[in-house]
């Protein structure tokens, strides 16, 4: 069991490093809003040109509003373990942290938590921004389900970042493929357009994606107001990548550790 | 009582892309509960991988170890809980944050509840004078108050092991003196701690030491007090003889010599044996020496007195 204490200790630590950088910390909370404003313009944009692959879910501002902000927490949330532990290996602080009496996962993994906590915040003021200024429609939403199917694609998604950790703790440099994470989300997961419109092939390499199964689901649960009963097959699909993604990522993780300490380099960078 | 540190046979190897390195080779040592120890020796000796193996930041090749009574392999969580470690690295801290906020951090990494890390953060910023700078960022921060909070993060909870690399490296003289002397005068004289200091400042380990263990290439070549190994090594030669062809044998019977302390092969081929002779006086190989080589007919191509580096830098530097 992980104390709540460090925990803490981990997310105050990286809130006063970020908030050090006075700029950059506002400038993530002024491009949230931004991206609102883009995704207002674009339902604009395409109001009376919208094709028919959108009717089951609604309007565009909703669906673009959904697809975008989970799927920047998501991206953060495949990405930050690795970016967060290559960060504490340039800084050299990754050895004093491992020779404390802290797990040697938590003392890798738990740079991040502060990102994940920054994350949820931002999505929240996005929401309420969406919905308040532009009129996002959440009259139906059934958030219990929409909150179920978040929490599987987190620790799906977080089994991905903790690849990434195991590839910098490895290699020193962050995963080569990160720039795969972005495309493929932003183009086959269905961010900006639903996955069915996609051509056949691709269409295939998307349901091979957890987020794809993830934001359709969470728009039929926001938009729709389908319940858990109603939306099994997703809660099933991302609980097997769960099953799969989880233990491959802590294994692959365990080696990682094993071998840089082997080595005599897991301070090095 | 149980030891502070035992090792038996501990042994490691990086491996390289050019090959593979013997960065310990065969170190068995044993250091008591409230000794300071120095582990002295040029760069490259040894001393840092060490210290790492005995804080669990890597795991050994071969040979065990335990630190406090817990193996460093099996039970490497029970092992950090009970050690404090000071890095010769003075960029170990989060830079942005202040020096009270790195330290109530790592606090809470030691197990202490806030409101303990708080009251002993202050305690410790207080004891070494870093309660003005206490607020401001560590980047602000010299290296002497760097490396004082570095040694406040080591005793935060109370640890009774604490491991020193190379603590005054990069400070000035006054600033190294000060924390020399808090380091005896506090952490044993007054705390009763086991301090092992990996150092190569001669001055340094005489200050400090109960006793020290000299590692050169890896391997632990003395352990004894600063005096006895300084007084030792004033007394000590070591001859080095390249003899014709592969033999067999002769350093039992160099043993057998009242004259001859220690002989050790270095190297051997087919056409050439070079042996390490340490003699129990400083005068050169007397007759029985080369009487031996005569009996076994052994051709000396070449007989000299060894640079011996560690032994050069002890003779040199000693203040005795």
């Amino acid at each position: 069991m992980i104390p709540a204490s460090k925990l803490f200790a981990f997310t105050k630590r990286g809130f006063l490093h970020a908030s050090s950088y006075r700029l950059n910390f506002v400038g993530t909370y002024l491009s949230g809003v931004l991206v609102i404003i883009f995704f207002a313009v674009l339902a604009r944009f395409y109001q009376n040109a919208q094709p028919a692959a959108l009717a089951p879910y609604g309007d565009y501002f909703t669906f673009l509003l959904i697809g975008g902000v989970f799927a920047r927490y998501f991206s953060v949330g495949m990405r930050h373990f690795g970016r967060e532990l290559e960060h504490e290996l340039a800084a050299g602080t990754i050895e004093p942290v491992m020779v404390t009496a802290t797990s040697p996962a938590l003392a890798l993994l738990g740079p991040s938590l502060w990102m994940l906590i920054e994350g949820l915040v931002l999505m929240a003021i996005q929401f309420a921004i969406g919905a308040v200024v532009f009129g996002a429609d959440f009259s139906r939403a059934d958030w219990s389900a929409a909150i179920v199917l978040s929490l599987l694609t987190i620790t799906a998604l977080n089994g991905w970042g903790i690849f990434s950790a195991a590839f910098v703790l490895a290699f020193k440099r962050a995963d080569p493929l990160s720039w795969l994470v972005d495309v493929t989300i932003y183009m086959l997961a269905g961010v900006y357009f639903p996955v069915s419109v996609l051509p056949a092939g691709l269409r295939w390499a998307a349901y091979l994606l957890p987020l794809s199964h993830s934001l359709e689901g969470l728009r039929f649960a926001l938009m729709r107001g389908a319940t858990l009963n109603e939306l099994w097959p997703y809660v099933f699909i991302l609980f097997l990548f769960n099953v799969i993604l989880l233990p491959a990522s802590l294994f692959a993780f365990r080696v990682a550790l094993n071998r840089v300490k082997r080595e005599g380099s897991l301070g090095h960078y | 009582m149980l030891s502070a540190i035992t090792t038996l046979h501990l042994a490691h190897n990086f491996r390289t892309a050019r090959g593979s390195v013997d960065a310990l080779r065969d170190v068995t040592l044993t250091i008591e509960r409230g000794e300071f120890f120095g582990l002295f020796g040029p760069n490259g000796a040894g001393k840092t991988t060490l210290i790492r193996i005995l804080s669990t930041l890597i795991i050994p090749s071969t040979g065990s170890a335990s630190v406090n009574g817990f193996d460093v392999v099996r039970e490497p969580d029970r092992v950090r809980a009970s050690i404090g470690l000071v890095f010769s690295n003075e960029n170990s801290f989060y830079g942005r944050l202040t020096g009270r906020q790195n330290l109530e951090f790592f606090a809470a990494l030691q197990n202490l509840s806030a409101k303990e890390a708080r009251r002993r953060t202050a305690e410790l910023l207080d004891f070494f004078n870093l309660t003005t700078a206490a607020d401001k960022p560590m980047q602000s921060y010299s290296t002497g108050m760097r490396q004082k909070l570095n040694v406040t993060r080591a005793l935060l909870h109370n640890p009774p092991l604490i491991f020193l690399d190379e603590p005054t490296k990069g400070m000035d003289v006054l600033a190294a003196e000060s924390l020399r002397s808090l380091l005896r005068a506090e952490l044993v004289g007054r705390q009763g701690k086991t301090v092992l200091l990996t150092t190569h400042d001669l001055q340094e380990m005489e200050l400090l030491c109960d006793r020290v263990g000299i590692l050169e290439n890896g391997k632990l070549r003395a352990v004894g007090s600063p005096a006895d190994l300084i007084r030792e090594a004033n007394t000590t030669v070591v001859y080095r003889l390249e003899l014709v062809g592969h033999v067999n044998g002769l350093v039992d019977r160099f043993l057998q010599l009242s004259t001859v302390r220690s002989a050790e092969v270095v190297s051997q081929t087919e056409a050439l044996t070079i042996l390490d002779l340490t003699l129990t006086d400083s005068s050169a190989p007397g007759p029985e020496v080369w009487q031996t080589l005569a009996a076994q007919n052994i051709n000396v191509k070449r007989c000299a007195p060894k640079d011996d580096g560690l032994v050069t830098l002890l003779k040199q530097n000693s203040t005795q």
